[in-house]
């Protein structure tokens, strides 16, 4: 297990420089002169001139990939544009909503699908199994924002059950923050637990068919254990990828949800700043976020390693 | 024959067991009947889709009774009717009384838990032992079934394992509680021939010193030579003949059972002569002819074989045939 954790954390340095220089890349490929914009129409080509030598823009592309990765990894990402702030305090004070719902969404997520695809195989063609798939047919077609002002007119403002928008920080106590991402969870979560149940239905059913799970009755061991215990570790194998990927969908994915609900999240801030054309804070978040993706996917991978011995000891 | 003499462990009695599908109700068995003795093997052969699997799984029920299938007919054990008993009863059957080996141990075997873990549940299950008590029992079951080292092995997953060794766990799996029949579903399908005789040997030698009956499901009628005492050929869900060993393959009476011996390889045989092959296909479960099943195949078919079905009657003490030319003299 150790060589196998070892592996996977070295694989993901390649991956991060890859990532890191195509975000460069992109920001300095796209059109348009980062110092004439912040400067605007009016600037004289010597105070533009003046401020690219300030910014670093007049260096080699490549002295100027490795000065910003150094600076980041002194964890300096830059002056905001826009604001005076350092994009490190902007992304201090936005993150933490951001994975709050991400994380509330998906357990949401998972609540919903695991449960619910199980039932659905365990009932194959009954009237169960077509709601279930009704269910989530509507999870997949229906967009979040339109599910959230739904729950919002609902749950806020006709019962008076939930906040209508805004964010409480755990330190605000735990029960008032699980209020306020009860709403936007659920509007996030749904759209992903619809994928999750029917990846769940799928690869039960397929292991509900099963030569081992056969086996097992044949031994003897009573029908919910034949689901709960060798039906269930193994359909799970291949639900564990699409949660990672849910939950690297509900972080990017919670821009339209945190301005509907008017979270102030990494979400917010990254369409404010695609506004402003703030490119530090851009780059920044857009760097974060694929980090993120790949630290998801690194813990997916070690998630499968502990549930597939197949994974772990070939 | 000793054998009418001996304790029967297993009594079928015009098992039926019907799938419910979409375009109806299809009988992939019909009226089966036959007994297993304390201490014999049985072997069961015929052609893919004849029933042989079927039958086997009905006997331990396992089949979904609530969706996929139901079942008609007396599965009597020791004298009790297992068609009777309740979901729970029969959980306390399976494994403890009757075991089961499948044909590929590599996908009958949970890939996420070890070896060890495996056999320990099958014990847990039916003894009232403690889990220590259990692993013992389980290095005790490896070691029987011939596995080398079954201390490291214990700990090992399916994958860890040769083709070979997953099928001795399995086979340690199902004799784990001293069952009363194995019922052995082409265990030796998947593994190669020196393997196989192996494996088959294993079979023959606990069937000995555990003095179980043992239903051998198999295709390969070189190995029904070797292993078994009586045989039971199926086709199309019916049985078609059941004789002892030397009576199948000195006179077989049912020309199903004359075109399987004769499609046997010979290693002496005239290297000119293309290898008999029965002509046509097994019919579709929905297409079932109405007179003999075999009929549409049969080189001696005749207008009464295409319209009655025949009985299965016994030419012999030892040998029943369902054909209507049987006892009329070849």
């Amino acid at each position: 297990m150790r060589n196998f954790i070892v592996k996977r954390v070295l694989s993901i340095i390649p991956v991060l420089i890859i990532v890191s220089v195509v975000i460069f890349s992109v920001v300095h490929l796209t059109p348009g002169d980062p110092a004439a914009s912040i400067l605007g129409d009016e600037a004289t080509a010597e105070d533009i001139a003046a401020l690219r030598e300030r910014m670093g823009l007049d260096k080699p592309v490549v002295e100027q990939y490795f000065v910003w990765m150094g600076n980041i990894l002194h964890g300096d990402f830059g002056m905001s544009v826009a604001g005076n702030e350092t994009v490190a305090n902007l992304l201090k004070s936005h993150w933490e909503p951001t994975i709050s719902l991400a994380l509330f969404s998906t357990v949401i997520a998972l609540g919903i699908a695991i449960p619910l695809g199980i039932l659905a195989a365990r009932n194959k063609g009954t009237a169960i199994d077509s709601g279930i798939s009704a269910l989530s047919l509507m999870g997949i077609s229906f967009p979040s924002f339109l599910l959230g002002l739904f729950l919002m007119m609902v749950f806020a403002v006709k019962l008076k059950l939930l906040p209508v928008s805004g964010y409480k920080t755990l330190s605000d106590g735990f029960v008032p923050h699980i209020r306020s991402l009860v709403l936007p969870g659920i509007a996030l979560g749904f759209m992903h637990s619809a994928l999750l149940m029917r990846m769940t239905k799928a690869s039960m059913l397929e292991v509900l068919n099963s030569d081992y799970v056969k086996m097992a009755k044949a031994k003897g061991v009573k029908e919910f254990l034949l689901v709960a215990k060798h039906a269930f570790r193994n359909a799970l194998i291949p639900v564990i990828t699409t949660v990672g990927q849910s939950i690297v969908g509900a972080l990017a994915g919670a821009a339209v949800v945190e301005s509907m609900f008017a979270i102030p999240g990494m979400g917010q801030l990254m369409v404010n700043s695609i506004g402003r054309r703030d490119y530090y804070v851009i780059q920044a978040i857009v760097l974060i976020i694929a980090c993120i993706n790949v630290l998801v996917n690194l813990l997916v991978d070690l998630l499968y390693g502990i549930a597939d011995p197949r994974v772990r000891l070939s | 024959m000793v054998a009418s003499e001996r304790e029967k462990v297993l009594e079928v009695k015009g098992l039926c067991t019907k799938f419910h599908t979409e375009r109806g109700d299809l009988k992939a068995i019909d009226g089966v009947s036959f007994c297993v003795y304390k201490g014999e093997i049985l072997g069961l052969v015929g052609e893919s889709g004849c029933g042989k699997s079927v039958t086997s799984q009905s006997v331990l029920r396992l089949y979904d009774e609530k969706r996929t299938a139901s079942y008609e007919g007396i599965v009597s054990l020791e004298g009790e009717d297992l068609l009777k008993l309740s979901e729970k009863q029969m959980q306390n059957i399976r494994g403890e009384k009757i075991s089961m080996v499948f044909q590929d141990a590599l996908s009958a075997l949970n890939p996420v838990f070890t070896v060890g873990s495996q056999i320990m549940e099958a014990l847990l299950i039916h003894q009232k032992i403690s889990k220590k008590e259990a692993m013992d029992k389980a290095i005790e079951m490896l070691r029987l079934v011939g596995i080398p080292e079954p201390e490291k092995r214990f700990a090992q997953y399916p994958h860890q394992l040769s083709g070979g060794m997953r099928q001795r766990v399995m086979i340690a799996i199902a004799l784990a509680c001293h069952p009363k029949l194995l019922i052995a579903d082409e265990p030796t399908t998947a593994l190669d021939v020196t393997i196989q005789a192996q494996v088959m040997e294993l079979i023959v030698e606990l069937n000995r010193k555990l003095d179980m009956g043992v239903i051998l499901i198999t295709h390969d009628l070189a190995v029904v030579a070797e292993t078994c005492q009586r045989v039971i050929v199926m086709y199309l869900g019916q049985i078609v003949e059941e004789a002892d060993v030397n009576s199948i393959f000195d006179h077989p009476c049912h020309p199903y059972t004359q075109g399987l011996i004769r499609s046997i390889p010979q290693i002496d045989g005239d290297k000119s002569e293309r290898l008999f092959q029965i002509s046509g296909s097994v019919p579709l479960l929905n297409q079932i002819p109405t007179g003999c099943r075999f009929a549409p195949r049969c080189p001696y078919a005749t207008n009464r074989c295409r319209e009655e079905m025949p009985e299965l009657l016994p030419v012999s003490e030892t040998q029943r045939v369902r054909c209507h030319r049987a006892g009329m003299g070849d």
